[in-house]
């Protein structure tokens, strides 16, 4: 018996924050994350089940928002009504693309928030490892990405758009768009949780968000909203993304390296947040 | 007691807020103080702000394996705080909580289940969130199944269980991790007799390789398990002792309505109800009177009668105990007919030649019931209170006799 207590895991819970001691609250997150990745995979292939069952389409809603997004525009376009720059890439193919890379910042910064809050019941009466969600979070967000753009990447060809080993590149690209996206959505999520005007606010700054961000039409560099479009952090990924995945050459710009570095410390900013501010944040969910 | 502390509570508190709005600021002022890496101020206790209240207040204790300690209080009076602290789902604001070895909760057993997925697919991921791997929960899955009593229904969807069938599964999920440390909230509730029972003999089944923490309302489960109670009172730590009777005794005391409650239509009332004193040899109208338990006990009723009725009636003496558990009837006209005749006044001797309750007080309640009609033309609760002494020491039972025994050695 006592042999069989001293291998026994040792869980301390304290009031002191985790902060104070970084090497400790490393160490923690490293074990955390490790721990919380089979049952996040886990979470996000149940909700993946359980989000389509109820649906008569079923995985097709993957692909209908940026389809008819783009059917949009092309009819804005072809129609006279809207006047757009001289793009690289026949228009429809620029639009489809920039739509999909689109939707795919807008998934990692819509997802940390959902997911999470959907798990009340779990958070406030289970004891499980937290990470796990956004390991879940990030999953699905990743999912609902890149399933579109591999469907949907044969129409490119249907323009004549060469195949290259630059979509390949391209693909690893969108992937840092998601992680841009979630490491925003993730900063804000503890703060989501409490008020809900965050929650209500994200799709508001997204559709003015879309508009100052090379999406459907070319951003002029002079202007405001080429000073806008400057500081627009999804600005750099989303045209080097969309650059390689319709096989143009691009070198990643400065700007490129500079969000990149931002969202690798805002990631780390926002995981150390989350795991010190859930305590905090459970306690004034009800479930 | 030799095995090894597997939970170790010190001085932990828990304050909550009152207003919701000010919960959320208060929030984020803590979410920022976190991140303050300099703050100083450790150790001590920390003030109440404005709308704060402690919910858990200095408790602590310690927990071996082999022992279950029993947690009785009021609505409100932190239990289910405290539950969730050792939980880990929310953090103290002082003290320090250490739990050796998995810990299980059965706290709300539903939790975790996706309604629209199979009973089937809600075992794996129930399971992964308890900290099961697959292969353990296909190794586990039939005893699960079987254990639940749920074979038919296991391809339906969760929706569609009964709230039952949830907590069948939950419970069964649960104690499948062979948890070293055990959290019970008063969850078996909703599960039928049978279940309960099941759930009952499993828990006694672990409770040898366990500490086991039990939350309940009902003093018979908390006498049936605990080894150990503790009584909370806004957050505080009342009691906490290995005499479970007494805590439940000094819980029983809290509800102990001694005002008298009149609920029945009136044509009767109590004028007055005398015990037989063994003390002054008469009659007496003491509201703590000793009466032995194996005794003849004898009682003098006065009813006025205040209104005429046109049936016949009966008279009952009903014997409750601290725990409102309906110990004794003594109803008139079980042997003899009904009572017809009716003047101004009534007045019954009545004779309870052995006593059989056990130890603790009780409260009498006097009804007047109609034969046919089944009418209450009195109910009075709480009309007096006596005292009962038993020479049962471990004995939770309403009534306790000697017996005759005849013990035989056989070889």
């Amino acid at each position: 018996m006592e042999n069989k207590d001293n291998n026994l895991s040792v869980t301390v819970y304290s009031p002191e924050s985790r902060l104070r001691n970084p090497l400790v609250l490393m160490s923690e997150l490293f074990k955390e994350y490790s721990q919380g990745l089979g049952l996040g995979w886990h979470l996000f292939v149940r909700n993946m089940k359980a989000m389509y069952r109820q649906t008569f389409l079923g995985y097709l809603w993957v692909l209908i928002p940026p389809v008819l997004t783009t059917l949009i525009w092309v009819f804005l376009s072809k129609s006279d009504i809207l006047h757009v720059g001289k793009t690289s890439v026949p228009y429809p193919v620029y639009v489809l693309v920039g739509n999909l890379l689109w939707q795919a910042f807008v998934f990692g910064l819509q997802t940390p928030i959902r997911t999470i809050a959907k798990e009340k019941m779990l958070l406030t009466k289970i004891c499980f490892p937290h990470q796990s969600l956004v390991i879940a979070g990030a999953l699905e967000a990743c999912f609902n990405a890149f399933i579109p753009i591999l469907i949907l990447m044969p129409v490119l060809l249907f323009f004549k758009i060469p195949v290259s080993v630059l979509m390949l590149y391209g693909l690893v690209s969108v992937f840092l768009l998601v992680m841009l996206g979630y490491a925003i959505g993730l900063f804000l999520t503890p703060i989501g949780l409490l008020y809900q005007d965050v929650g209500n606010g994200i799709p508001i700054v997204t559709r003015f968000w879309f508009f100052l961000t090379p999406v459907v039409y070319p951003i002029p560099s002079s202007g405001l909203a080429g000073v806008v479009a400057k500081f627009n952090p999804v600005t750099p990924f989303l045209n080097f993304s969309r650059d390689l995945m319709t096989s143009q050459a691009a070198i990643p710009s400065a700007e490129f390296v500079v969000v990149l570095i931002g969202m690798i410390v805002l990631m780390f900013i926002s995981v150390v947040l989350y795991k010190i501010a859930m305590p905090i944040v459970i306690e004034r969910m009800s479930s | 007691m030799s095995s090894e502390v597997l939970i170790k509570v010190e001085n932990v508190s828990k304050k909550f807020c009152k207003s919701f709005r000010t919960s959320l600021r208060y929030a984020v002022y803590d979410m920022l103080k976190e991140l303050n890496v300099f703050r100083t101020s450790d150790g001590e206790k920390p003030g109440l702000r404005k709308n704060e209240f402690w919910a858990v207040d200095g408790v602590s204790f310690e927990l071996r394996r082999g022992e279950c300690l029993g947690i009785v209080g009021h609505n409100g009076a932190g239990k289910s705080s405290l539950l969730k602290l050792l939980n880990g789902i929310i953090k103290p604001t002082t003290g320090m909580i250490e739990m050796k070895g998995r810990v299980a909760a059965l706290i709300e057993l539903s939790a975790g289940f996706n309604p629209i997925l199979t009973g089937r697919e809600n075992i794996y991921n129930k399971g992964a969130i308890l900290g099961l791997s697959r292969t353990e929960i296909t190794e586990k899955f039939d005893s699960i199944v079987d254990f639940a009593e749920i074979e038919d229904f296991i391809d339906m969807p969760v929706q569609n269980y009964s709230s039952g069938m949830k907590v069948r599964l939950g419970f069964a999920l649960s104690v499948q991790i062979k948890p070293d440390v055990l959290i019970v909230d008063e969850v078996l509730a909703v599960g039928d007799l049978g279940f309960v029972i099941k759930c009952f003999n499993k828990i006694g089944d672990i409770l040898a390789d366990t500490a086991v923490i039990v939350v309940s309302h009902s003093m018979p489960s908390i006498s049936r398990v605990a080894s150990k109670i503790l009584l909370m009172d806004h957050g505080k730590q009342i009691f906490l002792s290995g005499d479970v009777p007494k805590g439940i005794e000094m819980y029983a005391k809290k509800f102990s309505n001694l005002e008298s409650i009149e609920q029945g239509s009136g044509e009767f009332s109590v004028e007055s109800l005398e015990i037989w004193s063994e003390d002054c040899q008469d009659y007496v109208s003491d509201d703590d009177i000793c009466l032995k338990n194996e005794q003849t006990a004898k009682f003098q009723l006065r009813l006025n009668s205040n209104a005429e009725i046109n049936e016949s009636f009966y008279i009952g003496l009903i014997i409750r105990d601290r725990q409102q558990r309906n110990c004794l009837d003594c109803i008139s006209g079980l042997n003899t007919s009904a009572i017809s005749s009716q003047g101004k006044k009534i007045s019954c001797d009545i004779e309870v030649p052995s006593l059989i309750l056990n130890t603790g007080k009780h409260s009498i309640t006097i009804a007047v019931v109609g034969e046919n009609t089944g009418t209450f033309y009195c109910r009075t609760e709480n009309v007096s209170h006596f005292n009962v002494i038993a020479n049962a020491h471990v004995s939770n039972a309403t009534s306790v006799v000697e017996g005759i025994w005849q013990v035989n050695n056989e070889l």
